[in-house]
């Protein structure tokens, strides 16, 4: 089958160059972000339309418009004088094996065609095995990268709020957990700030069941062991003791640490309280209190409860619900203590490859923030860093790029970016991804909820797509305000009724 | 001629039925002759009819079955024709009737023992005295008691120490065995022979001990408590009425999870209501058990390993699911809501109205060790005066009897003894691991370390440790335990 010439190649100030070829419309339709090929001598370039323009010479000049108005259609045969001018981006070259970046312009003349399927997805490098995320807009190509190239140098999902970022996560985590052994599992942990992902543990019959592969625990119920936090974090966390009393402290930590190997076994606050009743009165008592607060955040135990081992599973998602916590240091501590010893674990080998899904992530990796405010940001920055080799993997989530922090969102080789209409998220975002343009910038703003342009790693272009449909069961949370209203309403008309019948 | 004599022997003479007892003071010995037939005490379940009819059966005949209230006894004329009958009825009833040698079982049935004092003053009056020992001429008879302590205390002390045992254990010198375990279960043979208790023949049950490893290293202020010495004193009636016999009698079930007599080796069936969690049983060997029958080894290693924890913690759990815990793990999960009360529980419990023998026996012992050390303080009032027999005996007896008191608990949960039973050491060791788990509880409250306990001692970091044990017991209503030493720097091996 002959494939439909879609337009021509003309000739313009511009081009056609090696990095823009504008071609006039011949047959069809053109839209922003669609593929086109043609062919010349080098092979067949492949490009995306990044702007549309209708001309017509007899609307070219305002004042005749204006004087002749409505008879200039009737007079003259304006309607065929109209032309749509597709601006192309030439994005690659397929040769005979290769794809190689265009270097010589094809010929004004030149027939363009809307891009082959085949040559998208060889093109964007989609894999079969892929995590299938969406469609392609304005292409029969479902969004599959690779799941390595998608996640390896990290992914940062971006979008302003209410635009679908938990969707598109959760499209995201049904891909890994529906994957088999053949593909490859690896063990996804989340830390969920709202609870929007806890909807995985919960069985359904109406919708696909990922109950089996999701533990969920809720973060009121952990216990982090003081004889393994890092000095360096109970450092930041214990910032208004003076440099005397912390050192006092951690030496009695390091003694009952000692003692803890030697055969006593773990220590809880209460074996420091032990310790520091021996310490001159002044000091004890400011100590006390110190310890006071560590143990009103019911937080700490002798062991990890639940520990790094049982949350990284392979195939597992394991959802870390921080709804429950008002307390932002416990969050804080939360989060960079498991990340710490995830990291840790997979480096020395003792846990599956993993994904880290930072929920919040302007929260935990702020750009500028006092240190104990930002427990967890070293860690994540080493992970964003290095974790690449050690294949531990970060999934930043946002609704404020510009409050992330630089280094770390530059480290994420793939983005995906949702609606985002704050021109200081946008500037951040221009900053710190390299794929990101003007004119992807300015369609980055008008995209619609559930549409998405992932750029970077995963994918040769920044491509638009459309998030696909999720199976697993909505999140609690995903509710309107008129329905919670009416909910709110409803439930208290019950009560009261409750109340009257009982009373 | 004195008036009164020491037994220092008996021997049995098969041909003629007859126990020779042989009566010394000094120079002076008498014997005197009694009709003796080995004999041993029936089950009393057992129908004696059906037992005559399987003796038969084996072409057992120079037998006889004696008949009373209190018990039925199987009395022979051959010691070996006993021993016969006893492996009969252990092959055909799974249960083993203990036989001992004649000249054991007439000093229990006399209730008399080596070195007791008899009363000759004529020929008609012959009677056992009390608390009169002065026997040392036996033991060293080239030279006085006291010229032989002065040249050999170690020697000498061991001697009255043997004829100490002697005494308890209604064993000739020269049978006295070397360790504390063998000669707790010859006290126990005699405590079981005499109740007509019986050996369990088959043990089915799988049994779990663990003992912690102690740390090493150096600490400072620590007090070592003995809790040996509570564990006689917790092991009869007033506290747990241990026993066979006495455990899930039909009289006294219990009805809510409060109940006093409800043994720590209860386990109550729990519903998980998370999963994947683990805990730190407060019982070590349900801990162990746990650990053995249960899949996720590894983990549960990996999680000991990487926590330094002393033993392997519990799960992880699956939500949902049931599982049967001590009672007091379960009391403690039930208050965290980490798991809900189930239904089907395996409860054990002793009886509050019949006291089981070994309980009345451990008692009598616990009476005798208190007479022996109040007549003991009575006589300690002259720091100048020369140790006597009667002294050392003295103190050499209250040691030995609490020696022995306090090996009577691990004997009976030590797999190789006879007398080991899975349901009653199981309920020993579960009585000595709650306590140990309340005492480490109560100790950090109160704001010490508990550094290691085993189900002897317990190493204690802080001062006042005499406080603690004090509350502690008070508290808990038991017997306190005792502070066994207490130094500024205490070397852990």
């Amino acid at each position: 089958m002959t494939k439909e010439v879609l337009g021509t190649v003309v000739s313009t100030i511009e081009g056609p160059s090696p990095s823009r070829v504008d071609f006039v419309v011949n047959k069809g339709k053109a839209h922003k972000g669609m593929f086109v090929e043609l062919s010349y001598s080098e092979g067949t370039m492949i490009a995306m339309v990044d702007e549309l323009i209708k001309t017509n010479r007899y609307f070219e000049r305002p004042d005749s418009v204006k004087t002749i108005g409505e008879e200039l259609e009737k007079n003259f045969p304006a309607a065929d004088w109209e032309f749509l001018i597709a601006k192309a981006k030439p994005l690659g070259v397929f040769t005979d094996k290769l794809i190689q970046r265009s270097t010589f312009p094809p010929s004004p003349g030149a027939k363009v065609y809307v891009a082959d399927d085949e040559h998208i997805k060889k093109f964007l490098k989609l894999d079969e095995n892929g995590m299938n995320l969406g469609q392609i807009q304005f292409h029969d190509v479902l969004m599959k990268p690779n799941l390595s190239k998608l996640l390896q140098k990290h992914l940062a999902i971006l979008a302003m709020s209410g635009a679908g970022k938990s969707y598109c996560v959760s499209v995201l985590l049904e891909e890994l957990l529906s994957r088999t052994d053949e593909q490859g599992q690896i063990a996804v942990i989340a830390f969920d700030t709202h609870g929007e992902y806890t909807c995985f543990g919960e069985p359904t019959k109406t919708h696909t069941d990922f109950s089996s592969k999701t533990r969920v625990i809720d973060a009121r119920n952990i216990k982090l062991s003081l004889a393994k936090i890092p000095r360096y974090l109970l450092d930041k966390f214990l910032s208004n003791l003076t440099p005397v009393q912390k050192r006092e402290l951690f030496r009695i930590i390091s003694k009952l640490s000692q003692e803890m190997k030697s055969g006593v076994g773990p220590f809880n606050i209460n074996a420091i309280r032990s310790e520091v009743k021996e310490l001159e009165p002044k000091l004890a008592t400011a100590l006390n209190f110190a310890l006071d607060d560590l143990e009103r955040l019911n937080l700490f135990g002798k062991i990890d409860d639940p520990s790094v081992l049982e949350i990284a599973k392979p195939g597992q998602l394991t959802v870390i619900d921080l709804n429950g916590l008002i307390s932002q240091k416990k969050k804080q501590l939360i989060v960079a203590y498991f990340s710490e010893k995830l990291f840790n674990a997979r480096r020395q080998m003792r846990v599956p490859p993993f994904a880290l899904l930072v929920e919040e992530a302007h929260n935990f990796i702020p750009e500028s923030t006092a240190a104990e405010h930002a427990l967890a940001k070293s860690t994540l920055r080493t992970i964003a860093r290095e974790g690449r080799k050690f294949c531990a993997s970060l999934i930043l989530i946002s609704q404020r790029p510009k409050r992330l922090d630089v280094t770390t969102l530059a480290n994420c080789n793939t983005n995906i970016i949702l609606r985002i209409t704050n021109p200081n998220d946008l500037d951040h975002i221009k900053q710190s991804s390299e794929g990101v343009d003007s004119n992807s910038s300015s369609m980055i703003s008008s995209l619609r909820v559930g549409e998405a342009m992932i750029m970077g790693e995963a994918v040769s272009a920044p491509t638009f797509f459309k998030v696909r449909e999720r199976t697993s069961a909505p999140s609690k949370h995903e509710t309107t305000l008129e329905e919670s209203a009416k909910k709110f309403a409803s439930n208290k008309e019950k009560q009261d009724d409750e109340i009257a019948a009982f009373l | 001629m004195p008036t009164h004599k020491y037994l220092v022997n008996v021997t049995y003479l098969e041909e003629k039925n007859e126990i020779y007892a042989y009566f010394k003071n000094e120079g002076e010995q008498t014997v005197k002759r009694f009709s003796f037939f080995p004999y041993f005490i029936l089950q009393k379940d057992l129908d004696t009819k059906k037992v005559q009819e399987l003796l038969f059966d084996f072409k057992i005949k120079n037998f006889s079955i004696e008949q009373n209230n209190k018990s039925n006894k199987i009395v022979s004329s051959s010691f070996d024709t006993l021993k016969k009958i006893s492996k009969v009825l252990a092959k055909t009833t799974n249960k083993k009737h203990l036989v001992l040698a004649p000249e054991r079982t007439f000093l229990i049935e006399k209730n008399w023992s080596y070195f007791d004092t008899f009363s000759f003053e004529s020929s008609d009056v012959f009677e056992k005295l009390s608390h009169q020992k002065d026997f040392g001429f036996h033991l060293i008879p080239e030279i006085a008691f006291e010229e032989a302590l002065c040249l050999n205390e170690k020697q000498t002390s061991f001697l009255v120490e043997q004829s100490v045992f002697s005494t308890l254990l209604k064993i000739p010198l020269t049978k006295i065995p070397k360790t504390i375990q063998e000669k707790a279960e010859i006290l126990l043979e005699n405590i079981f022979f005499a109740n007509g208790g019986i050996i369990s023949w088959k043990n089915d049950e799988s049994f779990y001990s663990y003992n912690e490893f102690a740390p090493f290293g150096e600490y400072d202020s620590i007090s070592k408590i003995d809790f040996a010495v509570i564990w006689p004193q917790l092991f009869s009636k007033n506290f747990f009425n241990i026993g066979q016999e006495s455990m899930n009698c039909s009289c006294c079930k219990p009805i809510k999870l409060d109940d006093s007599h409800l043994l720590p080796s209860s386990r109550i069936e729990v519903k998980f209501n998370e999963s994947d969690s683990f805990f730190e049983s407060s019982s070590n060997s349900f801990a162990l058990e746990f650990h053995k029958n249960n899949s996720g080894k590894e983990i549960r290693k990996q999680k000991k390993r990487e926590f330094c924890l002393k033993n392997y913690p519990v799960g992880p759990t699956k939500k949902g699911f049931n599982a049967k815990l001590p009672i007091d793990d379960a009391k403690e999960l039930l208050d965290t809501n980490l798991v809900s009360l189930g239904k089907n529980h395996s409860s054990q419990w002793f009886c509050l109205n019949k006291e089981s023998f070994i309980s009345k026996e451990i008692r009598l012992l616990n009476k005798k060790l208190f007479e022996e050390k109040k007549q003991a303080l009575n006589k300690e009032n002259n720091l100048f005066e020369k140790p006597d027999f009667q002294k050392i005996f003295s103190s050499i007896l209250i040691n030995s009897m609490n020696s022995l008191l306090q090996e009577l608990p691990f004997q009976l949960t030590n797999p190789l003894s006879s007398f080991f039973e899975p349901k009653l050491a199981k309920a020993i060791i579960a009585i000595q691991e709650s306590t140990l788990a309340k005492f480490k509880k109560f100790s950090e409250k109160k704001g010490y370390r508990v550094l290691h306990v085993n189900r002897k001692n317990a190493f204690v970091k802080g001062f006042s440790s005499l406080t603690l044990t004090k509350s502690f017991s008070e508290e808990l209503a038991i017997p306190q335990p005792q502070i066994a030493s207490f130094s500024k720097q205490t070397k852990l091996i």
